[in-house]
């Protein structure tokens, strides 16, 4: 497992066909520098409104992140410009900055396209608001530069809990996955996953998803790679599903000791946070699909505060204890 | 075929955790081996039939073993029991 952030940088380009591939809605039009969009990259995910530059306080400026524009410093540019005061707007354009987003569909005064077409600086327009359009690219850009680690294994949704199925090669990952289809539940990918950190409004959290953009290939041996959908139906895929359960697939070991009871659980960390992690053992006549389904309840149960060897074991001493008071 | 009585020593008896120690132990043997409360008897080599004999603290047990390793089965389990009180207390 190799950490690493998915990317480093983004070009303005990519991250509109993002918005146009996964429907976003950013609703951005280009108003300059169209040439330069696959040319300015984008390094950090946070961004910026540039009030204090436009004011004249350059100190710290972030001239890396996106810079928005939106109705206070749109306001203020119109009053400089009103009072022919372009100190502080040329220096501001002086700066490598990536891309400016003006927001509210405003109009942008020809001085501003100017400037930003002689720096070489793309401009661009959404009919959002502020506070709407920043919400949105916040969560496409955090997405992009979450940590992210690869896994060999498959990644399967069973009732919207997903399940990372390891195991070594040849133990039966893709066909159990194809069993799991075949009872209904939704394919991630096949092989390798990537296993991104995504801050949400809930705390952090783990989500898988494929690591490529091929589409859902899966390779059965004897049978050769199916697309599966193609043979079960769009409806049988999703993008991508949290992470809440790793299953790793055994070849049966009669000297180890497996797991009976199911009271204690085992996790597994994976970029800081501990994943549920449930070994199963694969020996003839054990089915497998069945068994994950069986695992995935079991953690729906077990959030819910639900143990059924808990509950067991308390009532067996419950007796013991009835027993214990007649003798 | 060999016989054994034990006693249950531990304070909380033949709970979860327990049952999984003497199962999975019992598991290792090839002999076939039975525990006995009262009229009941079931087999040791499964979690949920120790789980379900329930016995407390006090309860005597016998335990059946056959076959090629009975008497290293039987010297085990009562290791288990009476000596170790299954690693609890």
């Amino acid at each position: 497992m190799d950490e690493k952030s998915s990317v480093s940088s983004i070009s303005i380009a990519r991250l509109l066909e993002i918005d146009a591939e996964q429907n976003h809605s950013m609703g951005l039009e280009v108003l300059s520098g169209k040439e330069y969009l696959d040319k300015k990259y984008i390094t950090s995910e946070e961004i910026n409104r540039p009030g204090l530059p436009l004011a004249g306080f350059f100190d710290r400026f972030a001239n890396q992140r996106i810079q928005i524009l939106g109705r206070g410093e749109m306001a203020y540019i119109e009053k400089l410009l009103r009072e022919n005061n372009k100190k502080n707007i040329v220096r501001f354009f002086e700066y490598d900055i990536p891309v400016c987003i003006v927001t509210h569909n405003f109009d942008i005064p020809s001085y501003l396209i100017e400037q930003s077409e002689k720096s070489g600086i793309p401009f661009l327009r959404t009919n959002l608001s502020t506070k709407r359009f920043i919400a949105i690219v916040s969560t496409i850009l955090s997405e992009l530069f979450a940590p992210s680690v690869t896994i060999h294994g498959n990644f399967i949704s069973i009732y919207n809990v997903g399940v990372l199925i390891t195991g070594k090669s040849g133990i039966g990952k893709s066909e159990s996955v194809l069993g799991l289809v075949e009872r209904g539940h939704k394919f991630v990918c096949d092989d390798i996953v990537r296993i991104k950190k995504i801050r949400t409004g809930k705390g952090v959290e783990l989500k898988g998803e494929p690591f490529h953009n091929y589409g859902p290939y899966i390779e059965i041996r004897g049978i050769g790679i199916i697309n599966v959908a193609q043979y079960y139906g769009e409806g049988k895929i999703l993008k991508s599903e949290k992470l809440d359960l790793i299953v790793d697939l055994h070849e049966w070991d009669s000297s180890y000791s497996y797991d009976r009871l199911g009271i204690e659980e085992k996790y597994e960390n994976i970029l800081g946070i501990e994943v549920p992690r449930k070994e199963i053992p694969v020996s003839p006549g054990r089915n497998i699909p069945l068994l994950i389904e069986v695992a995935a309840y079991r953690e729906v149960m077990r959030k819910l505060g639900y143990n059924s060897a808990i509950e067991l074991n308390e009532k067996i001493q419950e007796l013991m204890k009835k027993e214990k008071e007649v003798v | 075929m060999k016989k054994i009585k034990v006693a249950v020593k531990n304070e909380y008896g033949l709970h979860a955790r327990p049952s999984s120690l003497m199962a999975n132990l019992a598991s290792q043997f090839k002999s076939d081996i039975k525990v006995i409360k009262d009229d009941n008897e079931v087999n040791c080599k499964s979690i949920m039939n120790l789980l379900l004999l329930a016995a407390g603290k006090g309860v005597v047990l016998t335990i059946v073993a056959d076959g090629e390793d009975e008497d290293e089965a039987l010297k085990a389990l009562r290791e288990l029991v009476e000596i170790r009180k299954f690693d609890e207390d």
